[in-house]
Order: C-alpha cells, then sequence, then structure tokens
C-alpha cells in the first residue's frame, strides 16, 4: 500500500536545489554590491565584471592557457611519479610486516615533515628548475597515498577472503571481484588527498620560483596589486583541481565495477 | 582503535626508535654531504645553535597562535553545521568551493587585502586549521549514533548526563583526529607562510634566506629541526589521543 | 507499583520513503489493562516496533491518540522501559555502568542503585560480567544486559522488542521464566513484541495478531490459562495453531 507524490517530491527537489545554490548566488551578490557602490576599496575587492574580463582577455591571447598547461604538467608528472612510488611502497610494508617494521619508523618521521619544508634541500639537490617542482610534488603525494594503500590492503576485511577461498575464485576473478573492489575506494581515497596536496604544493613552488604557470600568474597579481589577475588564476586552480578530484571519484566507480556490473 | 598509519608510533618499541634516529643521522649526513659538495660554500656556522633555537621559539609562537583561533573557530562553524541542518545546506556549498582553492592561493589575496606582516601569517596558518576543523567538527557531530541518541531519550537523560554519557564519547574520535590532521596542516602553512611572506624571523625564512646566501647546512639543519618537531607534535598528540580514547574505547 | 493501562485510539502513522508513502500503522486501537501482559506477532515490516516506538513517545502518531492512564504521550518518560530489537548499548560504557543509566533519575541512594543494578546484572545471568564492555560480549548476553537496563529503575510500563531473539532456546526459556516472575513480583504492564508465536502464547494474558502493509490489529486472542503454566500444555498448542492459520502466508511470500 504505497502512494507516489510526485508533485510533493519534485518540489522539495527545487527546495535543495534552491538552498545548495542560495549562498554562492548570495555570494555573488553580494560581491558585487559591495564593489559596485564602492563600498570596499577596489584594491580589496575588485568587481566580478572586472575578473571576468580578465580571464576573457588572458584566454583570448593564450597567456591564460600557458600558464594552465605548465601547471597541469607539473602536478601531472609529479603526480603519477608520487602515486606510482607511494601504490608500489603501500603494497610493500602491508604485505611484509618485517618491512614495515624497519621502514616504518623511517617513513614516519618523513611523512611528518611538511612537503614544503623539502623545497629548500630539494633545490639544493636539484636546482631551481622544473626538476625541483616535480620531486617536492612526487614527495606531497606520495605519503598519503602509500598510508591510503597500506591502510587498503590491510583493512580488507577478512571475511570477504574466507568467501573467496571457499568459492575457490581464481586468482584474476579474485583479484577483479573481491581485492580491486575492496581496496580501491581507500586508494582512491589516498589518491585524492594526495591530489590536492600536489596542487597545494605546486602553487607554493610556483609563487616563489616559476617564469610560467598558474601560481607565478597570482605572484605577478600581488605584485603589480592587479586582483583580477590574482582571482583569476586562483579560479582557474581551483577549477582544474576539482576536475581531476571527480576523474578520481570516477576512476573509483569504474574500478569496482559498479559502473561496468 | 589503532588508525594504522605507517609505522606509526601504536607499534614503536626501543628498536624502532633505534633505527628512527640512526636513519635520520644516516639521512641528514648524506643530504648535508651532498649539498655541500654542490655549493662547496660551506662556511662552519658561527652561533648556528642559538639562531636556529630563535627562529625555532618565533615559529613555534606563530604556529600556536594560528592552531588556536583556528581550532576555536572551525570547530564552532563544524559544530553548527552539524548540529543545525540548515546552516549546513546554506554553508556546505560555499565551504567546498573555497576548499578547492589550494591552500597558497590564499597567500597573494591575503598579502592584497593585509600585507605580508605578522598578522596575515597568523590568520593563513589560522585559515589552513580552521579549512580542517570545520570538516572535522561536523563529521564529529554527525557520528553522533541516532540510535543512541534515542536510547537517551528514551531515558529522559538531563542534558549533562547526555553530554557526558553520548555526546563527547562520540565526537571526541573524530575531533581529536581533526586536531592532528590540523596540526600537520598548520606546520606546513606556517613553514610556508616563513617562506613566501617576507623576511620575518622563524624557521622557514631562516631556511630559505640560508638557501640564498649559499649556506646548505644551515638549510639542512632546519629542515631536520622542522622534520623532528613535526613529528614529535604528531607524536605527542597521537598519545595523548590514544590516553583519552582509551577511557572510552578500553 | 501501581501499574498503568494503555490505551490507543484510531491510531495511523506512514513513512516517507524516496517519495513513496509508506504505511506503517493503520486504525489500531488498543486497550491494555493495567498489569496485562500482552504479545504483540505479525509478519516482518507489519509495523510492531513503530507501535512501541508510539507508546514510548519517540514518534508521534499521524493521527488518533496514544495515552497512558488517560493522559497522551508527548515524550519518553521514566515510567516507560524499552528493550529495543538491537540492544543499543552504549560502547563506552561497563554492562553495569550501561545499566546504572536507567537510574539516573531515580529517589535511590547511590547504595541502593548499586544493589539493584547488581541485582538486575544477576538476574540476568550475567554475574561475571558487569566490568565488560558491551563489544567484549556475546549478541545476546549483550540482549540480556539491554533487558537489565529496561528492568532496573521498575517501570510501570515494560515495552519489549523481541527481546529474547538473539538467544539459544535455553537461556530464552530461563529468561521467559524470570521475565514472568519480576512481571508477577512488579506487576508492570507489559507489551511484549516477539516472533515465537509459542513464546507469546506461553507468556501472555493475550495475543494481539497483526497484518500487514498496511498494518493492522487482525484479531486479539485472550489466553485464559491459568498460571503457572505448563510449556507442554495441549492448550498452548492448540492456540499456537489457530494463531498460525491467521497469517496470510501469501502476503508474506509476496515480499
Ligand atoms: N524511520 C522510518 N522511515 C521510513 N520507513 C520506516 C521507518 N520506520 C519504519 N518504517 C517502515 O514502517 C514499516 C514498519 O516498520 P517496523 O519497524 O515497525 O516493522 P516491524 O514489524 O518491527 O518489523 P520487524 O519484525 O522486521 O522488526 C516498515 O515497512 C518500514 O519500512
Ligand atoms: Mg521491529
Amino acid at each position: 500500500m504505497t502512494t507516489k507524490s510526485q508533485p510533493l517530491d519534485a518540489v522539495a527537489r527545487l527546495g535543495q536545489v534552491a538552498t545548495w545554490l542560495a549562498s554562492p548566488v548570495l555570494l555573488l551578490v553580494l560581491w558585487w554590491w559591495l564593489t559596485e557602490r564602492e563600498l570596499v576599496p577596489i584594491q580589496i575587492l575588485v568587481p566580478p565584471h572586472e575578473v571576468f574580463e580578465t580571464a576573457r582577455a588572458m584566454l583570448a591571447d593564450g597567456e591564460l592557457e600557458e600558464a594552465a598547461l605548465a601547471s597541469l604538467f607539473r602536478v601531472l608528472a609529479g603526480f603519477a611519479s608520487g602515486a606510482a612510488c607511494g601504490v608500489a611502497f603501500g603494497t610493500l610494508v602491508a604485505v611484509s610486516p618485517r618491512l614495515d617494521r624497519y621502514a616504518g619508523p623511517l617513513f614516519y618521521a618523513f611523512a611528518q615533515m611538511p612537503a614544503v619544508a623539502w623545497a629548500p634541500i630539494a633545490i639544493l639537490l636539484l636546482g631551481i628548475g622544473e626538476e625541483f617542482k616535480v620531486a617536492v610534488i612526487g614527495l606531497a603525494v606520495f605519503v598519503p597515498v602509500t598510508i591510503g594503500t597500506q591502510e587498503a590492503i590491510r583493512g580488507i576485511p577478512q571475511r570477504y577472503l574466507e568467501v573467496a577461498a571457499a568459492l575457490a575464485l581464481p586468482a584474476g576473478l579474485r583479484f577483479r571481484r573481491v581485492l580491486l573492489p575492496a581496496t580501491l575506494p581507500r586508494i582512491v581515497g589516498g589518491l585524492r588527498i594526495g591530489l590536492s596536496k600536489g596542487w597545494m604544493v605546486l602553487v607554493f613552488a610556483e609563487l616563489f620560483c616559476a617564469n610560467v604557470g598558474l601560481g607565478h600568474l597570482m605572484d605577478v597579481g600581488r605584485t603589480q596589486f592587479q586582483m583580477d589577475l590574482v582571482l583569476t588564476a586562483v579560479l582557474v586552480t581551483g577549477g582544474l583541481g576539482f576536475a581531476m578530484d571527480r576523474m578520481l571519484l570516477r576512476f573509483e566507480r569504474f574500478g569496482s565495477g559498479r559502473a561496468a556490473a | 582503535m589503532s588508525v594504522g598509519v605507517v609505522g606509526g608510533p601504536h607499534h614503536f618499541k626501543w628498536r624502532s626508535y633505534l633505527w628512527l634516529v640512526a636513519s635520520t643521522i644516516v639521512l641528514t649526513i648524506v643530504i648535508a654531504e651532498i649539498s655541500v659538495s654542490q655549493v662547496s660554500l660551506a662556511v662552519p656556522g658561527r652561533g648556528l645553535i642559538g639562531e636556529i633555537a630563535a627562529a625555532t621559539l618565533d615559529t613555534l609562537r606563530r604556529l600556536l597562535a594560528g592552531l588556536f583561533v583556528g581550532i576555536t573557530a572551525g570547530s564552532l562553524l563544524g559544530t553548527a553545521m552539524g548540529a543545525v541542518p540548515i546552516l549546513d545546506r546554506l554553508l556546505s556549498p560555499p565551504i567546498h568551493a573555497l576548499r578547492q582553492v589550494p591552500l597558497f592561493g590564499w597567500i597573494p589575496l591575503i598579502g592584497l587585502w593585509a600585507g605580508l606582516g605578522e598578522p596575515s601569517k597568523v590568520t593563513f596558518v589560522a585559515l589552513a586549521v580552521a579549512y580542517v576543523m570545520v570538516l572535522s567538527a561536523h563529521e564529529a557531530i554527525r557520528s553522533i549514533s541516532p540510535r543512541l541518541t534515542e536510547v537517551s531519550r528514551a531515558l529522559g537523560l538531563d542534558p549533562l548526563t547526555k553530554l557526558r554519557v553520548l555526546v563527547i564519547p562520540s565526537v571526541t574520535p573524530a575531533l581529536l583526529a581533526g586536531v592532528r590532521i590540523a596540526l600537520a596542516a598548520g606546520w606546513s602553512a606556517v613553514v610556508g607562510a616563513e617562506i613566501l611572506m617576507a623576511a620575518a624571523p622563524g624557521l622557514g625564512a631562516l631556511i630559505w634566506g640560508a638557501r640564498e646566501v649559499g649556506r646548505p647546512e644551515i638549510v639542512v639543519a632546519g629542515s631536520v629541526v622542522v622534520g623532528v618537531l613535526g613529528a614529535l607534535s604528531n607524536a605527542g598528540l597521537r598519545s595523548f589521543e590514544q590516553r583519552v580514547l582509551h577511557r572510552y574505547y578500553r | 507499583m501501581i501499574a498503568a493501562s494503555i490505551e490507543l485510539n484510531g491510531v495511523n502513522k506512514s513513512f516517507a520513503l524516496n517519495g513513496e508513502r509508506i504505511d506503517a500503522l493503520r486504525s489500531i486501537d488498543l486497550f491494555a489493562r493495567p498489569g496485562e501482559f500482552v504479545c504483540v506477532v505479525g509478519a516482518s515490516g507489519c509495523g510492531k516496533s513503530t507501535l512501541l516506538r508510539l507508546i514510548l513517545g519517540l514518534d508521534h502518531a499521524d493521527a488518533g491518540r496514544v495515552s497512558i492512564d488517560g493522559k497522551p504521550v508527548t515524550a519518553p518518560g521514566p515510567d516507560r522501559g524499552i528493550v529495543f530489537q538491537d540492544h543499543r548499548l552504549f560502547p563506552w560504557l561497563t554492562v553495569s555502568e550501561n545499566i546504572a543509566l536507567a537510574l539516573h533519575a531515580s529517589d535511590w541512594d547511590a547504595s541502593e542503585r548499586r544493589r539493584r543494578v547488581r541485582e538486575h546484572i544477576d538476574l540476568v545471568g550475567l554475574g561475571r560480567f558487569g566490568d565488560a564492555l558491551p563489544d567484549q560480549i556475546s549478541g545476546g548476553m549483550a540482549q540480556r544486559a539491554a533487558i537489565a537496563r529496561a528492568l532496573v529503575a521498575g517501570p510501570k510500563v515494560l515495552l519489549l522488542d523481541e527481546p529474547l531473539g538473539a538467544l539459544d532456546a535455553l537461556t530464552r526459556h530461563y529468561l521467559q521464566d524470570e521475565l514472568l516472575r519480576v512481571w508477577q513480583a512488579e506487576r508492570p504492564t507489559v507489551i511484549m513484541v516477539t516472533h515465537d508465536i509459542d513464546e507469546a502464547v506461553y507468556l501472555g494474558d493475550r495475543v494481539i495478531v497483526m497484518s500487514s502493509r498496511p498494518g493492522r490489529i487482525k484479531k486479539s486472542i485472550d489466553i485464559d490459562l491459568e498460571r503457572p503454566r505448563r510449556r507442554d500444555d495441549l492448550r498452548l498448542a492448540a492456540l499456537r495453531n489457530e494463531i498460525l492459520s491467521l497469517f496470510d502466508w501469501s502476503a508474506i511470500a509476496q515480499q
């Protein structure tokens, strides 16, 4: 005995969307209003349309694209190397308690060092070029990915393994249907933390030493008191980070077989 | 109740400590050797220890101020969002949007707004800490089991008893874990801010300045101090956490 | 202890689930005399737990009246004790701390409280486990601790949601008899949900059979047998068969 009540449902959904949009829209209106009435000085907050104009101009002359591509390349290179090492090392310490006992404390001390604090040492060792940026991003990604992978593998519920054994699943099926779905969420969790750390370190490195890149744009904007430039770079950075994070989520859903099955 | 961080102190034995110390020393020497041979400008540091100690105090003071402000503000906001659904729905979208901005993206903005002085640095650290605490406090409030909430209603517990037997034990694990993550974020922020926001006393500035004038031994020594202090503060907080949690989850 | 009467008049209760309305209870009329032992049986999902939650005051009826001793129920109170279907012990409190929690508003002094907690731990056979945490004892033991928590304050109304479901047959028989002993000594009004029809006819003054979708009271059957009853009484078997014949098997299979 159930009755569908669709109109009510639609209203509720609309209300939800409205509350979701309410505060961003309010913020935007507030931003616009504050700058339009010149309630805050223009050096403190530029009007939204000016940011939009700047972004369009920079997009037109290719400046924004160049900066974004340079940053994206650094993040991807650092992320790929850091994630690969992290998954490998995390797997090793998960399956070998002995390695964990010996390498664990060292890794732990290593993980406590804020990624940005590696920058000066990395510059000493690698110079101030691309290598050092990729290396520091890689280090920042490595730590959470290692932790996520180790926890994922250690955390596979014993009862799933027992079921797999009871069903005598062949290795391939066991990996695809049991191990991968059981570990992927946490590994991807580590990858996502790593990615956001990677972006953080990228901006940090570009802020003080780069001739090109989104962080460099922010720094130029700051020294030349061009807030529109800073905000454009910040927005693009946030957008790219968000998009990559979504892709990781997609990957998780795909890999767990939820999309496929 | 162990949150298995690789090699976390939960399985530290004296042998592990020995290993940790030995490998840190070896690593330090190796890095220092390489960097010294690369720059080959090493002048024996005069008063190095004193310089590093003074810088450390400055950094710690800044870190503590930022932690205090950030933890207070973040926990209050997160608690309010966890407890009042309408606040949650109103504030979640902008907070999640702001979280997409990489932490150091705030430095040029804060720089434009308030310059690069001491208040800006503390604000930045507080911001980094609050980022973490809002989410943790929110999570903590939502981890109160609705089933147990019903039990305390069924038993007609008064607010104080409810706080004691339901709320505090439920939120403590998530809050403490949040504080620990916030501490790590605070360390990143304070060192990064000292490097990026002009000359000021502090470990980050010391390291950065030493790199520029070609004093690699100070760079390495300063970085080791940052790492060791980070590890110590984390381990301290963790053992405190375990002692507290032990009370609730014997 | 003066027992209380429980009265439900024309009670409706529905839930919204993913935009659909589920009628959990429809036109429920029920009167339990002070000190009566009422058992409720019915298929899974027919609204038995919902019924108890309404009497306890955790949920509120969409229509109709729920009252105790003629006074409408608005919120839970110390006059009512409940054993939830899942044990719901606080995981960070020991068994005895969990039980003592139900005494927080009582007039007894500390030593009397301790004595009562001790007595009820013994009653449910957990004598050695007072200092154990819920995670350290078995599911059935946790369920028994929850029973002790419901009994310890000596409530006028005792609401039991399948309290003996997780127990082995021997412990169940033992606790059934203990429950009867407590009931006869303190005379609370008991509403006990159970899926064990033998248990219902052995314990109850009356057995209420519910039907599902929507949840209604299908029939109320008086168990007019003198106490103490014998489990091998043939009249109990006859009553059990009568109740079984009331179940709509096709509806259960459809779910
Ligand atoms: N909070 C809720 N939200 C939505 N639906 C609910 C809620 N609580 C109960 N229901 C629905 O009400 C109906 C009755 O639930 P109830 O828990 O009372 O059943 P029950 O008779 O106790 O079943 P069981 O014997 O399995 O415990 C079910 O169909 C259930 O789906
Ligand atoms: Mg139920």
